[in-house]
């Protein structure tokens, strides 16, 4: 292990940017700097050369940081290229319709709400409920 | 009615049961559609009110409505009571068909400029302690301000009765937040103080002063 820590190129810190310069190459063991390990003392970060064994690691995390990359943007752009249409509503899993807190109904959106068609008005004014009688029929349909 | 009820305030209005709240709602739903003062708040003109019952049986809902329009000594015409008993399904007000079938209704009988919602727990559905069914019935709260339509909401206290139960974010959308408190009276069935925890509206031109006869306070 040697240290680091000090000054370096351009008189920065080597603490001051864990993003080491890609370009710095360390003149012991000619790898880049930013891929020596970091160990925290007492007196602040010092670094050693990475061994054989830390390059594989660093390079296997690479690799699959850039895989995952690869991967989330190519589902990104399969979304965007096919977006759900806003008139259609999501199915669910099992193929029925999404339904409100207790499934009484669809939960509220900002999407404009179906239109109703009130067929047959239910009793609502004071002579209504004066007179009313028996069971009332009331067909609505959402169209 | 006053200058805390009008075509764009939203209220709610809250306390525990037994206290009074829908004999209360309808009251002030008759006499706003007669124009006529209720306690001590001016009516400015007839309005055209629609009272939506999400708890009660018709039977009891019927005989309050009949007997606060023999306490009025008139009927109103433009006062409309609706029971959930008459909607077969009945879908909740946090819903879109519960949402797009009140917007019908208020259609139908040619707009309202007061909505009576007795109450919460009723109309919507959904865990009262979580922000979601509110959340879902904010954006139809707000067209209806948009439609010039004003709105009392009538809410359950839980345990603690002195405010409303569950989530409090639904009180952040409301200009007024009233409250009923039990006062124990031989000589009456029904008897509470209303004192307003938010009252938006409110200006030191409007305000008023506990013990003026003028100008009591709200």
């Amino acid at each position: 292990m040697h240290a680091l820590s000090g000054q370096f190129l351009g008189d920065i810190p080597l603490h001051a940017n864990d993003g080491l310069d890609p370009e710095c190459f360390c003149e012991h063991c000619e790898h880049a700097l930013r891929n020596h390990i970091r160990i925290d003392t007492p007196e602040g970060p010092d670094y050693r050369c990475p061994t054989a064994a830390d390059i594989a690691e660093i390079a296997e995390l690479e690799r699959l940081t850039t895989l995952r990359d690869r991967q989330e943007v190519a589902e990104i752009l399969e979304r965007i290229s096919a977006p759900t249409p806003h008139t259609k509503y999501p199915a669910s899993a099992d193929g029925e319709p999404i339904h409100g807190p207790t499934g009484q109904g669809t939960a509220a959106t900002s999407d404009a709400p179906p239109k109703v068609e009130i067929a047959v008005l239910p009793p609502l004014t004071l002579s209504d409920w004066r007179n009313r009688e028996g069971n009332l029929i009331l067909s609505w349909a959402i169209g | 009615m006053g200058h805390w009820l009008n075509t764009t305030s939203r209220g709610l209005l809250t306390a525990a049961t037994g206290i009074g709240k829908t004999n209360y709602g309808i009251a002030i739903g008759m006499r706003s559609a007669e124009g006529q003062d209720f306690l001590h708040w001016q009516a400015r003109r007839k309005a055209r009110v629609l009272y939506v019952d999400g708890e009660m049986s018709r039977r009891l809902l019927r005989q309050r409505v009949l007997d606060e329009e023999r306490r009025l000594g008139t009927s109103p015409e433009a006062f409309f009571a609706l029971s959930h008993e008459d909607i077969p399904s009945f879908k909740p007000l946090n819903t879109i068909e519960g949402q797009a079938w009140m917007n019908a209704l208020i259609d139908k009988i040619g707009g309202v400029d007061l909505v009576i919602l007795d109450n919460i727990m009723c109309l919507t559905v959904g865990d009262m302690k979580d922000p979601e069914p509110w959340q879902q019935t904010i954006p139809w709260a707000l067209s209806l301000t948009k439609r010039a339509i004003g709105q009392l909401w009538i809410h359950h206290t839980g345990h603690d009765e002195t405010r409303s139960y569950g989530d409090k974010t639904r009180e952040w959308q409301m200009d007024t937040v009233a409250h009923l408190d039990a006062v124990k009276r031989d000589d009456t069935d029904i008897s509470f103080s209303m004192s307003f925890k938010k009252a938006r509206e409110r200006t030191p031109t409007t305000r008023g002063f506990p013990g003026c006869k003028d100008r009591p306070s709200q």
